[in-house]
């Protein structure tokens, strides 16, 4: 009895600790987060006052209005999904292609070509950066939007590496029966296993997406007029302006993170899902 | 009656070497695309890297490079003290920031692992900021380190102790950033770990602690060793990133820091390349630059492999 209350009141404390530290780690994880929506809300005039206060005094919504009245936040939001939705579809379909194809057809350069998918993971690619740059200009595609999206029709390896593993989780036989019925290895895949896998491409184009959207460096390198950047450069050029308008960027840096948020928010299984994946496959 | 046997087995073998070449064939070019993918825009850039280390480029135009030998090469080892200084600040860099967001991603999942409620709420909030892009955390964490409008200065103030101007100090601007990475990767670490304790057989733990051991023996000799893959993933992909990354360097810090304190490896290539020191070095440089930075990680990435096989467990 006496045993067990110890015991009890012990755990407590345990549990009170682990809370405790837990609380510290998302404290620190969201407080630049609260300070940036806290100075959002804040006049111009207040946003420059020392020390800095959490409550605004004079709470407006003015740098939002500011911002959303902006064009090119509009025009950024719409160039960064034209340069990433097309490719990322082609790129989802092309990547479930070859994993079902590694997956499920027994061809004999299958090994060969899976350990060379395999090596280029390893490989830094800090060596391209130079000379894609150097081939792009060649080609004249320097501030147009194929260097950004070509590569990825081709499919992502990390994205077959990911997709492979799900077709080997279905059973084999499934294929095996839609090909005595008469469908080729292309039909068995369209009808038969890429309906199957959808959740798992679900959670890759989700992962893409993000990943396109968050995208700085290239669009950086190859875009230099001002109406064809991404919305990252968008924001990206407002916070590096002389003007220092602290609210207006900080409302611009909050409207660019909500949609990510919203997404993250509502899609968190796929999220989870896909990186948990993506981690015990090594 | 024989013949038409042959014939049959005859036709079934040449069915049978039909479907077999159909089957190769759709097998190889169904898999193809990533490789396509890799051989045009991996594979032909670095044999034109290659190509363009050995010559001398003042613009971006391919054709107007002047052959020079191993002149880049031998100018990066003799006189270029910023390549040296580069891979240094990337090691300070790489080093930090996969140990400490091993251990603090380590340290979390094991106290998820003790909490009853809520659960999946801190490991959601924890794994915000990686959802954000490298633009949004740095006008964040700009905004944070702000000589002077920052909230750290205010903490300063409180405390008496001098204003820092946290991102233009040589002794300061490269921990800002190391802190900035912690920050935003340790929610993927978390994730990794909280998926592998899940894997984890929960008979051997509870036989131990039948047995009489300690919490802390159960971690180090049954717990750790078990996720032991997942800390090699994350160290491994973790150093091949780090080393690597720059573009939140160049964000927080354009052209390299103060007294290039933040000048990181691919930075130091980029600035060759396309950055204020393209006037000084040219594509040729940055190319033979690259060569070499890609060399030094690769190296690194064998020798953690080599050492894999010293301490990661792969029996569950």
């Amino acid at each position: 009895m006496k045993y067990n209350e110890k015991h009890k009141v012990r755990r407590y404390i345990v549990l009170a600790v682990n809370y405790f530290i837990l609380a510290l780690f998302c404290l620190f994880v969201l407080l630049p987060y609260l300070i940036v929506v806290s100075t959002s809300f804040k006049t111009l005039m207040e946003s420059t006052r020392i020390p800095f206060h959490f409550i605004p005094w004079e709470f407006t919504v003015d740098a939002y209005v500011q911002v959303l009245k902006t064009a090119a936040i509009w025009r950024g939001l719409l160039n960064t999904l034209i340069v990433v939705c097309p490719p990322m579809f082609v790129g989802i379909f092309t990547s479930s292609l070859s994993a079902y194809a590694f997956s499920k057809i027994q061809f004999p350069a299958s090994k060969v070509m899976f350990t060379i998918l395999l090596m280029t993971m390893m490989l830094p690619g800090v060596v391209t950066m130079v000379p894609a740059y150097v081939i792009y200009d060649l080609l004249g595609w320097i501030d147009t939007y194929w260097p950004l999206m070509l590569p990825e029709v081709f499919g992502g390896i990390s994205c077959v590496f990911y997709l492979r593993q799900y077709f080997n989780g279905l059973p084999d036989e499934l294929g095996e029966a839609a090909r005595l019925d008469g469908l080729s290895y292309f039909g068995t895949f369209i009808w038969i296993f890429l309906p199957l896998a959808k959740p798992a491409c679900v959670a890759q184009l989700i992962l893409w997406f993000v990943g396109g959207y968050n995208n700085y460096f290239g669009p950086m390198l190859y875009l230099n007029s001002e109406n064809r950047f991404t919305l990252q450069l968008v924001v990206n050029l407002m916070s590096s302006g002389f003007d220092n308008n602290w609210p207006k960027v900080m409302a611009a840096t909050i409207i660019m993170i909500v949609p990510m948020l919203i997404f993250y928010v509502t899609m968190q299984k796929y999220f989870v899902e896909g990186i948990a994946m993506s981690g015990l496959k090594a | 009656m024989n013949r038409a046997g042959e014939n049959t087995v005859k036709e079934s073998k040449l069915f049978k070497l039909g479907m077999n070449r159909r089957r190769n064939i759709a097998g190889t070019v169904f898999a193809m695309s990533p490789l396509i993918g890799f051989f045009l825009f991996s594979f032909v850039p670095m044999c034109l890297s290659l190509y363009m280390s050995f010559g001398e480029m003042k613009t971006f135009d391919i054709f107007d490079i002047e052959m020079v030998g191993f002149a880049n090469y031998i100018h990066i080892f003799t006189e270029d003290s910023l390549f040296f200084k580069s891979i240094l600040n990337s090691f300070v860099y790489a080093i930090t920031t996969v140990l400490l967001r091993t251990v603090l991603a380590l340290l979390i999942a094991m106290l998820l692992r003790g909490i009853t409620h809520g659960h999946k709420l801190i490991s959601a909030i924890l794994f915000i900021p990686f959802v954000c892009s490298v633009i949004a955390t740095s006008v964040m964490w700009k905004w944070v380190f702000d000589y002077n409008y920052g909230v750290l200065n205010d903490v300063m103030d409180m405390l008496g102790l001098p204003r820092v101007d946290w991102l233009h100090e040589t002794s300061t601007a490269m921990g800002v950033i190391i802190l900035q990475t912690v920050w935003g990767n340790l929610g993927f670490g978390i994730i990794l770990y909280t998926a592998a304790f899940a894997a984890v057989n929960r008979s051997y733990i509870e036989a131990a602690s039948i047995d009489g051991a300690s919490r802390l023996c159960i971690f180090f000799r049954i717990e750790f060793p078990m996720v032991s893959p997942t800390t090699f993933y994350l160290i491994v992909m973790g150093f091949i990133n780090a080393l690597q990354s720059f573009a939140n360097f160049l964000v927080m810090t354009p052209n390299g820091g103060p007294d290039y304190s933040t000048l990181t490896m691919v930075f130091h290539v980029y600035n060759s390349a396309f950055g204020y020191l393209n006037f000084d070095y040219g594509m040729g440089y940055a190319s033979a630059l690259s060569w070499i930075v890609g060399i030094i990680v690769i190296l690194f990435t064998a020798a953690n492999f080599w050492l894999e096989k010293k301490w990661v467990n792969y029996e569950v």
